[in-house]
């Protein structure tokens, strides 16, 4: 057991930088933190129920719905009548949701939200292309159902509120790996274009084509996608500043210092996507805003110097810079 | 094991399972995922010189291109129906007559009016080739190859 606890503790060391925490009552920590998880998790919930409530006026439209390439979840409504299993999963999408938003302690609600959830991004992704902006709140939600009994009682034990700060931080973990995934994918296939001799991201022109490739696609037509196309040397820098705040996002759940100006910087990433590309994650940006801007509350006073010190990569370069020195300074000493 | 452990314990197995089923999904074309666990392969790969399909509506006014919209055509802005028109011109070309059925059946049904007759056509272009010709007035080149014709059920 004990080699687990310890691999753990190693990876978050590993990941925190020189970020060690805030010189605070370590119980008094924990109640900050609890007291955030009790307000973000039905503040997460809401954001569900929310999406459930947009999809209301299209309720007739998804119930008319028949030649459907199923996906594994709803693979069931194979063998009952269409359109009364589709009616049963909107009213679990609106109902799960809603409850887990005002009651989030009860297990069963979140188990429904989670069902309701599921089963209705899994009906719309059931029409050829699988689509993602629901993705991330459908993973939370499996997340939240782990969650202890009693986990936001103001007079709980200390496991249990515990357990509620793990289930906030796992929350911001959740979220920001997708994003680091969604780098490292990007930096892997852009090194394998890279050696196959293709357009690759590492070219100055690769957002000018995802941006021509994309509005082609929709025959649509923004303007700062026009102006980005045209302009390669600003959308290169672009992107690849796009690609670092995704690959390292995941670092901005253990570095505090990150988390307000990565949440604004992949806030901006999916606003600058859809005035390009007519692509918005919305449920995605207030997440971020949610679980990253307002987040754990254990926070240091935030300084630029702070900041550029916790950015991976740039405090590598910074501890290498500054080595020499110390080096050169402790010489004459040993000397 | 107490309740904090068993939540950190499970954090940090989902996040497991999170990457790993979503890298493991890369080996699954064309969706790269293993719903509702997904490779985040979104952009991933820089668009060079590709096949695309095109459909050609007919109207009164002539054939328009379908993401033109007009007469005849709804979803003309779906990435949804892009997507579909490329699976039902790499079925034509590929001479798949099920998938080709499964496709033509949804294009037709959810993006055309009853009785509108079409083309699919075949070319081998890249996006900023094809966004300077757009650019310049938008006319569709000679060297497109036709792969299928149809006409939605009335």
């Amino acid at each position: 057991m004990s080699w687990r606890w310890g691999l753990l503790r190693r990876f978050r060391r590993r990941m925190a930088g020189s970020w060690r925490g805030l010189s605070d009552n370590p119980m008094r920590s924990l109640d900050r933190v609890h007291q955030r998880a009790s307000v973000l998790v039905p503040a997460v919930y809401g954001v569900m129920f929310f999406s459930a409530l947009n999809v209301l006026p299209h309720w007739e439209g998804i119930l008319g719905r028949t030649q459907l390439q199923l996906l594994w979840p709803v693979m069931w409504l194979e063998w009952v009548p269409m359109r009364e299993g589709i009616l049963g999963i909107l009213v679990l999408f609106l109902v799960g949701t809603g409850a887990a938003m005002v009651f989030p302690g009860s297990r069963g609600a979140r188990v429904a939200a989670m069902l309701g959830v599921l089963l209705f991004w899994a009906l719309n992704n059931s029409t050829g292309k699988i689509g993602h902006s629901l993705h991330v709140s459908l993973l939370l939600s499996i997340l939240l159902v782990v969650l202890p009994s009693g986990w936001n009682a103001r007079d709980g034990a200390r496991p249990i509120k515990l357990a509620a700060a793990h289930g906030l931080v796992g929350m911001q973990l959740v979220m920001l790996l997708t994003y680091s995934m969604a780098g490292l994918v990007k930096v892997g296939a852009g090194i394998f274009q890279s050696v196959t001799g293709q357009a690759s991201l590492f070219h100055a022109d690769s957002l000018s084509r995802h941006i021509a490739d994309r509005l082609l696609q929709t025959g649509s037509h923004t303007p700062l996608g026009a102006f980005l196309i045209e302009n390669p040397w600003l959308g290169g820098p672009l992107m690849w500043g796009a690609v670092y705040l995704e690959l390292f996002a995941l670092w901005a759940v253990f570095r505090p210092q990150l988390q307000i100006p990565f949440a604004v910087g992949l806030i901006g990433f999916h606003l600058a996507s859809f005035f390009t590309m007519t692509i918005i994650f919305p449920q995605n940006c207030v997440l971020l805003g949610l679980l990253l801007a307002i987040g754990t509350g254990l926070r240091p006073r935030w300084t630029v110097g702070g900041f550029l010190r916790e950015l991976p990569g740039i405090g590598l370069i910074q501890a290498m810079l500054a080595r020499p020195k110390r080096a050169k300074l402790a010489s004459p000493r040993h000397g | 094991m107490r309740a904090d452990r068993r939540m950190l314990l499970g954090v940090t197995g989902f996040a497991l399972v999170i990457f790993v089923l979503g890298e493991l999904a890369l080996l699954r074309p064309p969706s790269h995922e293993i719903f509702p666990f997904y490779s985040w392969s979104m952009f991933a790969l820089v668009p060079g010189e590709k096949d695309q399909f095109y459909v050609l509506v007919d109207t009164p006014e002539g054939p328009v291109e379908f993401t033109r919209g007009g007469p005849g055509i709804r979803g003309a802005h779906s990435v949804v129906a892009y997507n579909v028109i490329q699976k039902l011109g790499r079925a034509a070309t590929s001479g798949d007559r099920a998938d080709l059925d499964t496709w033509r059946e949804q294009f037709e049904r959810t993006n055309l009016e009853p009785g509108t007759r079409y083309r699919v056509l075949h070319r081998r272009v890249d996006p900023l080739t094809r966004w300077r010709e757009e650019r310049l007035g938008g006319k569709l080149p000679a060297d497109l190859m036709e792969v299928w014709a149809g006409e939605a059920a009335r």
